[in-house]
This record gives C-alpha cells, structure tokens and sequence, in this order.
C-alpha cells in the first residue's frame, strides 16, 4: 500500500470521526430543545405536580428546587474535605509516598460506580446512622461521589501558582497556614469556586447515588434535612419509566440541560476571568 | 556559483518587521555564518528559507532565488528536501537511530533494505557518528549523550540528500569538546553540501565560515 | 499565639484529610460487610457462577453470570464503537486545529461529558431504541446492542479529551522537526504521534470501561432488564441496573437484599481487576 493511500485513508479515518462526533453532540441538544420547548412555561417551572398519575400535570418546582438543594449539601461536604486534603497535600505533606498514597486513594474513590456508592449511602446513612430517606443523606452521598472531582482540580490549581510566590512568603518567615488563607487561596479563588460549581453540576445530574438515599417521586419542598427530596434526574426517570407524560418529560430533561449549561457558562466566565489576574 | 540569491528581502510577524531589505547571496558548496545579537533575526531568516515561515505566523516579501528560480515556484516539501534544516535544541525522535534515519526515506517511498541500510551507514559516517554507534543501532536515540544525538539530527537532515543545510545555532547546547566535533565534520563535508550556519559566537564563525554575514536588528550590517 | 493558629489549622486540614481517606475504606467495609452475610449462605462461587437471578425462589437461584456477562458484553460494545472515533477526533483536535477552534471544540466535548447519565438514557430509549424497533422490525429495541452504542456516545468526551491532551503534547515536541525533514503531517502522526500515544490511548480505555461498567441510568434504561445470558440483540440484564431496580423492593436485611450487596461488590472487584491489568500493561509497555 502506497504511501499516498494510507494518507488518504487516514484523512478519511480522521474526518469521518470528527463529523460523527459533531453530529451527534448537535442532534442530542437540537432533540432536546426541539421537543421540551413545547413543555416549558412558567407554571411548568414554578408549578407543583398535579393529576393522576401525579407529574402529568402542573409543574415541577419542588423538583427544580431540591435539586439546588442537594447540589449545594454535596458541594459543602466535598469542598470542605476535598480543599483540605489538597491543602494537605500541596503544602503539608513532605513524603512523597504518603502524597502518592493519598493520590491513589483519590483516584480510587473516583472508579467507584455511582451505583455502588448510593448502596454505601443508604447502608451507612439512611439505615446505620438512621438519617432515614433525607435531604442530607442524598446530599452527602452525592459530596462523596464529587469528592475526587473537586480535588483533583483544587490540587491542580495550587499546583500552578507560580513558585516564586510561595518561595517569597517562606523568606518572609510567615507560617503556612497564613500564606494559604491570605495569598494562596484569594489567588486561587476562581479555580476553586469555578471547580465546585461543575462538580455540583455533575453532582445535579446524577440519579444512581440518590435513587437510595433520599429522592421520591413526589415530595413537598424539604422543611428540613431529614425530609425526602424531588430532584430533576430522578423525576425525568420516572414520568419516562412509569410512562407518565412523555411532555413533561422533555421538558423536565430541557430545564435540566439548560440549568448545567448555565452552570458551565458561569464556570467558563469565572475560569477567564481568573486567568486575567495572573 | 550562488545557490541562493536573495534581493530586498523582508520578514515579518504580524505588524513587526523582523528583517528588513536584506540583500545577500549564499555561495554553493561554501560555509556561510550569519552572526549578529540574540533576537535580531537570524533564525527568522533560515525559517524563511525553508519556507516555515509562513507557518509560524509569518509572511515575507522580496525576492529568494534558489538556483535561479523563484523560491515560491518550488513545492514546500520539495525545498525542505532540498534546504534541510538542524534546529539548536537536539531532538530525535522517539525510536531507535536507525528508525530515525530511515523516517524520511521510507516516507519517500525508500522500502529496499540494502538501500536504507546503506542510507543510515552513509549519512552517519558524514556526521562523523558511525563509529561510535555502528554496533547499536537499534538503540533507542534518546539514549545518545547531547553531542551523539545533534550529530544523529544532522544525519537524519542528510537522509533527504539536500543540497543546502541550515544549522541554528547547533552547538550552542553543547560542550567545548562536542563543539569541535561538529565544526569538523562542517568542514570535511562543506565540498558537498551548501551551509549556512547561525550563531552568535564570533569565534566559530572565523574558525569555519568561508563567508560572513552580520546582521543587526533585522538589517545586514557586513558582508565578507 | 500566632503559633497556637498554625497548629490548630494544621490540626483541622490533617484531620479533615484523613477523613476523606477513611471514606474509601468505609464504603469498602460496609460493603463488603453486607456482601459477607449473603456470601455465608451462598458461596461466591456459585454466585458468579449460576445462571439464574429468581429473588423470589430458593437462594441457590441467586446467581449474576449472566449479568456480569451483560455488564461486560454492553461496555465492549461500546468501546468497540467508541474507541475509533474517539481516537481519530482526537487526532484531528490536537494535530490539525488551530487555538481557536480547539477551544471551542474541547467545550463542546465538555458538554458532551456534561449531559447528565438520565437524559442520555431518555433519548436512547426514545430514539435508539424506537429506532431499532421501526428500521429493523427488532420486536423490541431494547437490547445489548442499544445499551453499548448509547454506552459508546457516553464514552466519547473521555477517550477524546485524555487522547487530545497527550497527542498535543506528542505534536508540538516533534512537529517543527518533522516538518523539516519535507515529510507530511499525517505520515508524522502514523510514525510518531500514535506509537507515542499508546499508553494514553490505553489509559483513556481503562477510563472509559471504568465508566461504562459503573453506569447506571443510561443504560438500565435501555437494555430491557432480563437477566438472561447476553446476546447482541436481546435483551441483557447490567450489574447496576440490577442494584438500581430491585434495591428498592427488596427487603431490608433479606437475602435478596445482601445479594445486591454482593453483586455490587463483584461489581468493584471487577473493576479493580481491569485496573490491575492495565496497570501491569502499562508497566511492560514502559520496557
């Protein structure tokens, strides 16, 4: 085989790879706008779920709003250990093995299906610590499952701040933890919000780990921590599996997106902007 | 005889003229050196000259002759077999030496063994590296010492057979003794091929150069 | 008492790590803790072994072959497809685009990877499915088949995004000296960039399978759920479809409910095993 034809065959590999992959990005979000615009209006968004079976009609506020609520209680709970165990790592940890240890720990926790750790929550939350179907044992088993997400690029962000910044504050005989509540993390600000808030996007559209732990099919707004939860992915589950309104449900599917992508957006400012002031 | 003839030639990036009006002739077969400050557009010139320019963001305007014709009038891949180019940092590429040498000839449409074989033996003898690698050729390049693997560049630019060879500063990367080797092997094969060499020491380019270019910000300063 | 700040805040970030540490270890402990009372009635390895999954009938009938069977044969299925495409996006992403287009391309590859599992599953079982069933007559579009194409789109965003950011690197180190040499752009990336790739492409695989083998809503939406042996057009039954259907019916402490357990946990061992695989792969690959 010339070899003129293997250029020529490998351009066409490439090409038709290229395309496929447009297109199908370009079908997936046209399918969805397309059909959930019908659905969307502000009683669908504000509105309650009425008729029988319920979801047919009316809204779904109560889902829209125990979304948030489950993004921000994941959010905290992993931010709060996934900043800290990349503090720890960056600028405490002095042996490579233990910094190595640590990152195959994280990575590990990264594999574990989502399925899996819905099980964990349920076995250790709802049940064992008696948590019940709640708000707060969706919402830490879902900081679980972006715990490594948020680490990783909280580490990785540190990892960037240029050297000669950390090596001036040591000459300056200032002690770590100053350094990294008055230079690194100010510094850092961006990368850091802009990483939870994805995380809390993907944290949003995960059905698996809450499926156990906290998400029903029809609930009020919580009043609390311990009360169950509606939430986008789960409901658009169930107005498709129990064939309940194929409408709504493209229009549940069409709020979702819009919301992540609203998510990604403000990331995507957050991230340019960041950039602009180092 | 001059292989290149260049009239008014100027370079530049964007809005930033990096060479200006430059008018000079490369002799065949002779060892040019095109000294001058970092930055002034030495290494701009020799990516003109292979036609990378264009490539990197750049545009010229004038007028380059290789052998008599119009530089533009060649194809772009037919010049850099003809002007081969050895960049200053050595950079093989990630498989063995004799893999290296014969990357460009199979391209080429070389598939008869004896024929590579005898390409890779020819062009490391040129580069003076034969003997120190004869028996290991299946050696991974990365493995050569500094020296060993810019020597191994420059046998690979000669595996096209071009007729002109532009070096950038190919030694600045390497030690006294490796300098030497390198300025020698220049010399031996200088009958042969044209070079045009850069560089910022003064001292190389007495030692080698049978011709001397000196260029300051972007303009020719001297000519000998 | 500058000093007294330090320690406590030292104090706090080494605690919150270890922490975050122990967390692995406990999901491993309670799940292998409720995988162990399943597994002292029913050895393990019938349990890997048996072909029948009736919770309803004697334990001896609680057996997932034929689901590990279905959650591999899905995810091959879906790298099968993946994998080409994938890589030869990403060789045209990292090698023939410029800065501005690549940005633009990477987000959109990042919205790609964004769309959350359930949507994904939404559209298999509304057009995938649909369409197996109307342009091929199937008598049901839901099967091994649906699930790994639908698996295969999934998979996409992170075979191209690990492949694009080492053949990036690859290009840019090798490019200006190819170039020079008069040699083709895609005869460098056949030569050089894709043997250097290999292990990123592998390493993008073991992602991807990591993924699809642990994917939950998409595919159990889409795959018919009969846990019966796999075949490409039939219906087939995955490991976390399974746990995600039945785990709410099933009743707390029952047998039926540590089985889930316990099919979970092949699940990780699975998984861990590809890993150990991979790894070992890509040790020799070094040599």
């Amino acid at each position: 085989m010339s070899e003129k034809t293997r250029d020529y065959i490998f351009k066409i590999w490439i090409g038709i790879s290229t395309l496929v992959v447009f297109a199908v990005v370009l079908y997936i979000l046209g399918y969805i706008f397309k059909n959930g615009f019908k659905s969307i209006s502000m009683e669908f968004i504000f509105g309650y779920p009425k008729g029988i079976p319920i979801g047919s009609e009316g809204g779904i506020f109560p889902a829209i709003v125990g979304s948030l609520l489950l993004m921000a209680i994941a959010c905290l709970f992993a931010s709060i250990l996934a900043i800290s165990t990349a503090v720890y790592t960056v600028f405490y940890c002095k042996s490579k093995r233990i910094e190595g240890f640590i990152h195959l720990i994280v990575q590990c926790m990264a594999g574990i299906p989502s399925i899996v750790l819905g099980l964990f929550g349920y076995t250790l939350l709802v049940l064992y610590l008696g948590l019940g179907r709640s708000l707060l044992s969706a919402g830490i088993t879902l900081g679980i499952m972006i715990f490594p997400y948020i680490e990783v690029r909280v580490e990785k962000t540190f990892g960037e701040v240029d050297k000669f910044v950390i090596d001036s504050s040591e000459a300056l005989g200032v002690s770590t933890g100053y350094m990294i509540f008055k230079l690194i993390l100010p510094l850092c600000k961006t990368d850091i919000i802009s990483a939870v808030l994805l995380a809390g996007g993907f944290a949003m559209g995960a059905s698996a780990p809450i499926i156990l732990t906290g998400a029903v099919i029809f609930a009020p707004i919580p009043k609390s921590l311990s009360s169950p939860v509606m939430a986008l992915p789960f409901h658009l589950y169930i107005l498709t599996g129990e064939g309940i309104s194929l409408e709504k449900a493209y229009g549940t599917a069409l709020v979702l997106i819009i919301i992540l992508l609203l998510i990604n957006i403000i990331a995507l400012v957050l991230n340019i902007k960041g950039k602009e002031y180092r | 005889m001059d292989i290149i003839k260049i009239k008014d030639l100027s370079v530049s990036y964007g809005d930033k003229k990096v060479l200006k009006n430059l008018s000079m002739n490369i002799e065949k077969n002779k060892i040019t050196a095109i000294i001058g400050p970092s930055g002034c557009g030495k290494s701009t010139l020799l990516s003109t000259l292979n036609l990378t320019i264009e490539e990197n963001g750049g545009s010229f305007e004038g007028e380059i002759l290789f052998k008599d014709k119009d530089i533009r009038s060649y194809k772009k891949d037919d010049i850099r077999r003809m002007i081969g180019m050895v960049f200053q940092k050595p950079t093989p590429f990630p498989f063995s030496i004799y893999k290296n040498l014969t990357y460009a000839p199979i391209y080429y449409g070389i598939k008869d063994k004896k024929e590579l074989n005898s390409i890779v033996e020819n062009t490391l003898q040129k580069a003076g590296l034969f003997e120190e690698v004869k028996n290991d050729l299946n050696m991974k390049a990365t493995k050569l010492s500094g020296g060993q693997q810019q020597r191994l560049c420059i046998a690979r630019a000669l595996t096209v057979g071009p007729e002109v060879l532009l070096l950038d500063e190919p030694c600045s990367a390497l030690d006294a003794k490796n300098t030497e080797k390198i300025e020698e092997m220049l010399l031996k094969f200088s009958k042969d091929y044209t070079i045009v060499i850069v560089t910022h020491n003064l001292d190389q380019a007495k030692r080698i150069a049978d011709n001397t270019i000196s260029i300051l910000d972007g303009e020719l300063v001297e000519y000998k | 008492m500058k000093n007294l700040k330090e320690k406590v805040f030292k104090f706090v970030v080494k605690f919150l790590t270890l922490i975050s540490l122990l967390l692995l270890a406990f999901i491993f402990v309670f799940i292998f803790k409720e995988s162990f009372v399943f597994f002292k009635e029913v050895s393990i390895f019938k349990f890997v072994s048996g072909r029948t999954w009736n919770p309803l009938g004697s334990p001896d009938n609680l057996s997932i072959l034929p689901i590990i069977l279905g959650t591999i044969y899905v995810s091959l299925i879906g790298i099968l497809i993946a994998l080409p495409i994938g890589v030869g996006s990403a060789i045209l992403l990292s090698s023939y685009t410029n800065e501005k287009v690549k940005r633009v391309a990477r987000s959109v590859i990042d919205i790609l990877a964004g769309i959350p599992s359930v949507v994904y599953g939404f559209i298999g079982l509304l057009v995938l499915v649909k369409f197996f069933e109307v342009k091929f007559s199937f008598s049901s579009g839901e099967s091994v088949l649906a699930g790994g194409v639908l698996l295969s789109v999934m998979m996409l965003p992170f075979i191209i995004s690990t492949c694009d950011e080492s053949m990036e690197k690859v290009y840019k180190e090798y490019h200006q000296y190819s170039s020079a040499l008069g040699v083709s752009k895609s005869y460098m990336i056949r030569k050089i960039i894709l043997p250097e790739s290999r292990k990123s492409i592998l390493a993008s695989i073991v992602l991807a399978l990591g993924r699809g083998m642990g994917e939950t809503m998409a595919v159990m939406m889409v795959i018919g759920n009969a846990p019966t042996m796999p075949k490409l057009l039939k219906k087939c039954q995955t490991i976390p479809s399974l746990i995600a259907l039945e785990m709410g019916m099933a009743e707390v402490g029952s047998l039926h409910y540590h089985a889930l357990f316990a099919s979970g946990f092949v699940l990780m061992l699975i998984l861990l095993g590809i890993n150990t695989v991979l790894y070992f792969i890509k040790k020799s690959m070094d040599n």
